[in-house]
């Protein structure tokens, strides 16, 4: 995995894992429609080259201990087992510094600026009511009681 | 980069207390600021760090999360000292800065006084609830020490004019002269201390 993109089953088991990490719920849509899994890949060929192993190991471990306990790909198991794995995933010495990297990189993917590839169509700032960076505020919008829009984007 | 988007005259990174200072003077003067704040803030214990209830509480707070950060005096301690890795080297091949530093009974005494002050702040402001940083936190961000002055060579760096007591042709300008941290930014002092190091080095040079 020195160069090029995720292998399909990576990218599958990733996919589910930030989708358990920031599910589309009654809250709002999540890592998937954020599109923060092709924030992770375009990072992971460009800043974040050096944090490749760490996914490829740790994306084969968890589908280790999935097919261990389950006998199907972390993929195929519903959000309850996915969770009960994650979790163990978080806890457990040899795997927890993989889960905090994933951890960070989806918050990075939702809530980053969307030219990196994530946060696709603002989800991720809609969530937080953060209307964006902007360097103007008029003086209605520095009111306490007027909530500002989102910023305006070419 | 988008060129339609509003462009900034200024981009600060880091909003503390000299990216705000900065910020404030410069859009006093009419210049476009583009300020960019980051850093990790925890959550409360009681909140999930990922998942649906997570997000929810994202959603339902995001807006409404705010912190204090004290600064305390860290005074001198011998066993508090630089000196260089023998191991790890910097991109070039020299050796690194290694920073040996543990905070004292008198560090941490003030840091859990100002703990609850900031937390008695913050409640009397309306918070609903208060939690801690996770750690706290060495600061990387104002540097002092490492060339202490005093007059003493034997426990001192420089002298009190800033001049090296080993090589007394060689000054040392900032805030790694200073013995402790203040409480405040340094930058009136230090520039003070530039101003009296470069009047000695006329003098001296005058003598001559």
């Amino acid at each position: 995995v020195t160069a090029g993109r995720l292998s399909a089953e990576h990218a599958a088991i990733l996919a589910a894992l930030l989708d358990r990490l920031i599910p589309a719920d009654e809250h709002g849509p999540g890592a998937q429609e954020a599109r923060v899994a092709r924030y992770i890949e375009r990072a992971l060929a460009a800043k974040h080259r050096e944090h490749r192993d760490a996914y490829f190991r740790g994306l084969s471990a968890l589908q280790a201990s999935a097919r261990a306990s389950h006998g199907a790909g972390f993929e195929q198991l519903d959000a309850e087992a996915q969770d009960t794995l994650l979790a163990a995933t978080e806890r457990a010495a040899g795997s927890a510094a993989f889960f905090e990297l994933v951890r960070t990189h989806a918050i990075e993917g939702m809530f980053g600026d969307p030219r990196w590839g994530g946060n696709h169509a603002l989800i991720g700032w809609a969530l937080l009511d953060y209307p964006g960076l902007r360097t103007e505020w008029s003086a209605r919008e520095q009111q306490l009681d007027v909530a500002p829009g989102p910023a305006p984007r070419a | 980069v988008n060129p339609q988007a509003p462009r900034a005259d200024v981009l600060l990174i880091g909003l503390g207390g000299a990216g705000g200072i900065a910020a404030d003077v410069l859009t006093r003067a009419g210049a476009r600021v583009l300020a960019l704040e980051a850093g990790p803030r925890p959550l409360p214990a009681s909140v999930p760090r990922w998942g649906s209830a997570w997000k929810a509480w994202l959603k339902a707070n995001a807006q409404s999360v705010g912190y204090l950060t004290a600064q305390v005096e860290s005074l001198s301690y011998e066993e508090n000292f630089l000196d260089l890795d023998p191991t790890a080297r910097d991109p070039f091949g020299l050796p690194v800065v290694r920073v040996t530093h543990r905070a004292r009974a008198n560090e941490q005494t003030s840091a859990a006084f100002m703990i609850e002050k900031l937390r008695t702040w913050l409640e009397a402001a309306g918070a609903s609830e208060t939690w801690l940083a996770e750690r706290l936190a060495v600061e990387a961000r104002h540097c002092y020490g490492g060339t202490h002055m005093g007059d003493d060579a034997e426990h001192s760096v420089v002298d009190r004019f800033g001049f090296s007591h080993e090589v007394p042709n060689l000054g040392v300008l900032g805030t790694s002269t200073f013995p402790t941290t203040g409480g405040h930014n340094p930058t009136l002092t230090l520039q003070a201390l530039a101003w009296r190091t470069a009047e000695r080095l006329v003098e001296l040079s005058r003598r001559r």
